[in-house]
């Protein structure tokens, strides 16, 4: 998982309660959200990474998800400027709410454990008054939400280490996590036995938020996918694939199985495979695991000495 | 429906009498005796056609018997017949993605077929029960067989907390009890995997059946009807299919797109916590993913901190995509949009055999 996006997913496993994460904005009511939300500002417009809310009292959280120390002061300026008017005017007031009278509109910052000492002081240099939601390994916070009716302080100690990897990688991701999803996006061709993979259905299906991405967006993420599927079939994966780029439509290109281990001999067939798996880790630049070969059993030991078994 | 090459023409109801006369000792007189007197094997396999249709299911049966030697030929609807020199096999796809496969030969030539033909194909795979949907197996049960081996996923424990191997076999009256009774100790309980079980049918007016099932969707009758045999086997596909679904309709993640322009997240994470915490999980990680049987996983994993592994992996046996997540505690599985359930189910059913027979995946109230 591309580490800007824990926050995002840990935000994410507080509202579900999933994956041995505590559900404690579950727990406070916050039972709905949507994630990369258009929202117009007076200071202009914006995507908010996760936009949730509550009723009774009804309450709407812009949630602004920092992977890094700081807080960008612009970005923050336009969220804390949105009020229940420009939710309106934006269409981003979820259903259930829109014959309230009494909404409130509040931003939280959504940051890693580790960085909120650096989250509070940016908040305090910008002078942003704002809860700040901190996800960790073992720990969570959520702190300034006192000010905030309907949402409640909490820190609490959890064992569900990082969170579940839902947004792996988004459209912004280095090169090195976006090819940690693509192989095995070739690696299931080669076991299906494709000959063809238009990369664009590629980039459909490892990207969440591919739907809602516009139109340049795709072209440009579907030409970096191309870009890094080149490399890898003229490097550690040669001979196994190759990309070749279109014309028509859109300039988007496909790739071409070469070979498959699936089309070996099953006798050879996972030895086949071992051997993608070293390309592989060749490509992500990982060491591949070794295998531990455990005891031979008493069974096994019979049967290579050819003793009778009956 | 084709002219069967080999001129014979059968209805389901044909078939089902030819394999009770093979049950009862004598041979049927069908495809030039192909089908021998003896037991019935079936197996419930789980299929993807490549579209839904008699046309999808022959290309599929074609492309993996034809190897095999085997010519392929329509009998009834659904009904096919794959056939040899010496041996026949039907194939029951009334249920287009869950199928039922017979045979009156030997053991080690349907092993051969299955292991050398069949499941090679990403378009098939077992059907792999749970400990609890062997227990629930219908009829009297007379006899249970509990393996388990734990050298594949951590080939250097000890044995203390997990046995290292372990296979027995219990015959007698309610052989359920003294399985369940190894269950309970804290020495034992580890690998008391539940691999197969045998039931005895009866029914007033039809006679009996025994009956043997294994975790790997493997059936062996013998009796004096294989009507009886039928609707066990039915029943349990259904109930099958229903599990299996099941875990789709849970567990297959994805986004969609809102009337707001956004997004919301759908599905959820499979996540099972531990019966025991795992001694060595570098080990653990490194063996899951050898893409060798039964696990046919294949990824790069990588430690994303000090004690959490993750890996964005393929299940070779279908060419899905899936991504799991580790510490020594638990296990998280994310599906993705398409990712066959029965993934899940194989995962779930081989670390009941391989890590630990309590291993558990709770199902999303």
């Amino acid at each position: 998982m591309d580490d800007r996006l824990i926050p995002i997913n840990g935000l994410i496993a507080l509202l579900r309660g999933e994956g041995g994460w505590p559900g404690l904005l579950r727990d406070q009511g916050f039972e709905r959200h949507q994630f990369e939300v258009p929202v117009s500002t007076p200071l202009g417009n914006i995507g908010v990474d996760a936009l949730v809310y509550r009723c009774e009292p009804d309450l709407v959280l812009l949630s602004e998800c920092k992977s890094g120390k700081n807080i960008e002061d612009e970005q923050a300026r336009k969220y804390v400027a949105v009020d229940e008017g420009w939710l309106r005017r934006s269409g981003a007031v979820p259903p259930r709410l829109k014959s309230s009278s009494s909404l409130t509109v509040q931003t939280m910052f959504v940051g890693r454990e580790e960085h909120r000492a650096s989250l509070e002081a940016s908040l305090r240099h910008l002078d942003i008054a704002a809860p700040l939601l901190t996800v960790g390994s073992d720990r969570v916070r959520l702190s300034d939400a006192s000010a905030t009716r309907g949402l409640d302080d909490f820190d609490e100690a959890h064992g569900g280490g990082l969170p579940p990897g839902r947004f792996a990688v988004d459209h912004q991701s280095a090169d090195e996590h976006l090819l940690d999803v693509l192989i095995p996006q070739v690696i299931a061709a080669q076991a299906l036995q494709e000959d063809i993979v238009l990369v664009e259905s590629i980039c459909e299906r490892i990207l969440p938020e591919w739907q809602v991405l516009s139109h340049s967006g795709r072209s440009s993420f579907v030409s970096r996918v191309g870009n890094l599927l080149r490399g890898v079939a003229a490097g550690e994966m040669r001979g196994q694939f190759r990309y070749e780029g279109l014309k028509q439509p859109h300039t988007r290109g496909r790739i071409v199985i070469d070979v498959s281990p699936a089309k070996r001999d099953p006798r050879g067939r996972t030895q086949a495979w071992q051997a993608q798996q070293k390309r592989a880790a060749a490509a992500l630049r990982r060491r591949a695991a070794r295998e531990r070969a455990g005891q031979l059993s008493l069974d096994e030991l019979a049967d290579e000495g050819g003793l009778a078994d009956e | 429906m084709r002219e069967p090459r080999l001129g014979i023409s059968m209805e389901r109801q044909d078939l089902h009498n030819a394999l009770t006369d093979a049950m009862r000792g004598t041979s049927p007189d069908l495809l030039d005796g192909r089908v021998a007197a003896g037991r019935v094997k079936s197996r419930l396999i789980e299929a993807h056609a490549p579209e839904s249709s008699a046309d999808g299911v022959a290309h599929l049966l074609r492309s993996v018997a034809e190897p095999a030697g085997l010519q392929v030929e329509a009998l009834d609807d659904g009904l096919w017949a794959l056939f040899g020199a010496d041996d026949a096999f039907f194939v029951d796809s009334l249920n287009p993605r869950f199928w039922l496969m017979h045979s009156t030969t030997t053991a080690d030539k349907l092993h051969r077929l299955l292991r050398r033909y069949l499941m090679p194909s990403a378009r098939l795979d077992f059907a792999w029960f749970s400990g609890e949907q062997l227990r629930a197996l219908e009829g009297e049960h007379r006899w249970v067989k509990s393996s388990f081996n734990s050298a594949d996923l951590q080939p250097d424990s000890p044995g203390a907390t997990v046995p290292r191997r372990w296979k027995v076999q219990v015959e007698g009256e309610n052989p359920d009890e003294l399985l369940a009774l190894v269950s309970r100790s804290e020495r034992y309980r580890a690998g008391a995997a539940l691999t197969a079980v045998g039931s005895r049918l009866s029914e007033p007016g039809l006679g009996h059946a025994d009956v043997a099932a294994d975790y790997q969707g493997g059936f062996v009758a013998s009796g004096t009807d294989f009507s009886l045999v039928s609707g066990l086997l039915w029943r349990t596909l259904d109930r099958y299919e229903t599990y299996v679904l099941g875990l789709e309709s849970s567990f297959r993640l994805g986004t969609v797109a809102t009337e707001e322009m956004g997004l919301s997240v759908e599905g959820e994470v499979a996540y099972m916590e531990f019966p025991h915490e795992v001694e060595d999980l570098d080990a653990l990680v490194a063996n899951l993913f050898t893409c060798k049987e039964p696990f046919r996983l294949w990824a790069v994993p990588r430690e994303s901190t000090e004690g959490q592994w993750e890996a964005n992996a393929v299940d070779l046996h279908v060419g899905h995509p899936l991504r799991l997540e580790f510490t020594s505690k638990w296990m998280r599985v994310l599906l993705g949009s398409q990712t066959c359930g029965n993934t899940l189910a194989r995962l779930v059913a081989n670390l009941q055999h391989r890590f630990d027979a309590r291993t558990h995946l709770p199902q999303p109230v």
